[in-house]
């Protein structure tokens, strides 16, 4: 049985940076999402071109939201 | 059928009467070294004690109190080794009046082996104001009740008590031969051949004028999180428990001669890991004027100043809180992936007696084989909690101990097993929320809720 200290996945000093690094790229992603959803024509769409570009806003924003919590010190 | 079983029953329970290994003749107390510390709110005693057991295969101590008494035990062997002391189960048997601890020794003693053993005693309570009124200014007398003698089940054949008291000014103390006081030091003793259970009253009264700083309850809750963090929450309902304030407060005699009042509490100091940030304190009648933390070597003191000194009989309820690194709390086994929590029980105020103790440990969501580890008998109950980008609720756990002192500073080891990917859980949560709004985004364009109906080429 050997103990070993327990760090978090991330480094909390770098939550701040993320924080804002995530979450203005995962409003620009959510922003074009959003542009293209509404300007295009209807029957003009590809479903799967949107989904992946819902992901990836919702990845990066879901993850600013996140590190917004913890560098606010709700720690979940 | 029923019948044999009763019968069955009752020679058992019969059997386990006579074969009780809790009688008294086990032991025979060599001597005993008592001394008692008065100069504080608490009875802080040490004694040794030296003990020659009277049967084979003797692997247990036993020491009584009075059971009106607030006290804790430790034991220490004579190679200072910690040993376990609870309450016996069958402690009213034994004698009535009283509670008697069992201390379980590391080896098994010889007929006629001599057994040497070191106890830290703190009795709580057993110092009073008295009078129990004085004005601002006077100075706080109390009076102390104890026994003069060491209280132990079995016969003890020399013994000696040496009472500390906080200062020289003895009103009076009880005497008994022999017994002599010299400035600030009451020497009862030597006895030789006291039997079991003797009781002869001991009653002191002397000026101390120590705080007497209680905390009629605390409640201290432990936050877990895997992102790093530990968050400490406390909350105090202090009172001062010294000699009333007899008479209105006057904040000009006060100002003009602060010492003049010496078992007042105009601070309070509490020792902080070094580690702690992000502090806060919220309070409920707005009484706290000013809050500081100082950075010293080896801690943090955080020191409160009431707006108004607590004279005695006032009271004051708070709560703090902070931030801690995990890294410095938290370690995980390498062997099999099961997490060990280190945290001290209790507060780090010097010489501060709890009455209504309770500890709460909120462990990550999914946390599963949680098991507790604390060097003293806690009483344990479990809870769900949801907070934030919760889904079932986290597990807590709520230890509970009444009358503590000492027991504030020692640690207490939670252990559990958490998946690797749970932590993952909650930016999970978040991404999904997202992904959720980009659906109905994705949904309604395909919806068309103009009024007029749009051309189709």
């Amino acid at each position: 049985m050997a103990l070993t200290p327990y760090y978090s996945p991330v480094d909390p000093t770098f939550y701040p940076l993320f924080a804002f690094l995530f979450s203005a790229v995962g409003l620009a992603f959510l922003a074009v999402f959003i542009m293209s959803e509404l300007t295009s024509k209807r029957g003009g769409k590809n479903i799967f071109s949107e989904l992946t570009m819902a992901l990836v806003a919702s990845c990066t924003l879901g993850l600013g939201g996140f590190f917004v919590l913890l560098s606010a010190g709700i720690y979940v | 059928m029923k019948i044999i079983n009763i019968v069955f029953l009752f020679l058992v329970v019969v059997g386990l009467a006579l074969s009780n290994p809790h009688h008294h003749n086990t032991w025979v107390n060599q001597d005993v070294q008592r001394s008692i510390d008065l100069t504080t709110q608490l009875s802080k005693q040490i004694l040794s004690v030296k003990a020659k057991s009277l049967v084979d295969n003797n692997k247990n101590y036993q020491i009584s109190f009075d059971n009106t008494y607030h006290v804790s035990v430790q034991a220490f062997d004579d190679k200072n080794n910690e040993l376990k002391v609870h309450l016996s189960p069958n402690s009213i048997n034994i004698k009535e009046g009283f509670n008697t601890f069992d201390i379980e020794l590391n080896n098994k003693y010889k007929i006629n082996e001599v057994l040497s053993l070191k106890l830290k005693v703190t009795l709580m309570s057993q110092m009073k104001p008295y009078p129990v009124e004085i004005k601002q200014g006077q100075t706080q007398l109390v009076l102390y009740n104890d026994n003069h003698y060491f209280t132990s089940p079995y016969k003890t054949e020399t013994q000696k008590t040496t009472v500390k008291l906080a200062s020289g000014k003895v009103e009076s103390f009880s005497e008994i031969k022999p017994s002599s006081l010299k400035t600030n030091t009451i020497v009862y003793g030597p006895f030789s051949n006291v039997e079991a259970f003797t009781v002869s009253p001991m009653r002191i009264h002397f000026e101390n004028s120590a705080h007497f700083m209680v905390l009629t309850q605390l409640k201290k809750e432990y936050e877990v999180s895997h992102w790093g963090n530990l968050a400490v929450e406390t909350s105090y309902y202090l009172e001062n428990q010294g000699a009333h304030l007899k008479g209105p407060f006057s904040r000009l005699d006060y100002q003009r001669n602060p010492g003049a009042n010496p078992s007042h509490i105009s601070e309070i100091n509490e020792a902080v890991p070094l580690s702690a940030a992000d502090f806060y304190y919220r309070d409920s009648i707005g009484n706290i004027s000013t809050s500081v933390y100082q950075y010293q070597s080896n801690r943090i003191n955080f020191k409160i100043t009431p707006r108004f000194p607590l004279m005695g009989g006032w009271k004051n309820n708070f709560y703090t809180g902070y931030n801690l690194p995990i890294q410095n709390f938290l370690s995980v086994d390498s062997a099999d992936g099961s997490y060990h929590l280190n945290v001290t029980f209790g507060v780090g105020i010097d010489n501060i007696y709890v009455e209504d103790h309770q500890v709460k440990i909120i462990l990550p969501e999914g946390a599963t084989d949680i098991k507790v580890k604390s060097p003293f008998p806690v009483t344990e109950t479990r809870e769900i909690r949801k907070t934030y980008l919760d889904t079932v609720g986290r597990p807590v756990i709520v230890l509970n101990v009444r009358d503590t002192s000492f027991e504030n500073y020692r640690y207490i080891q939670v252990t559990y097993n958490l998946s690797s990917l749970s932590i993952f859980h909650e930016p999970l949560l978040v991404i999904g929320a997202v992904f959720t709004f980009c659906l109905f985004i994705m949904f309604y364009s395909r919806f068309d809720l103009s009024i007029n109906k749009s051309k189709v080429n």
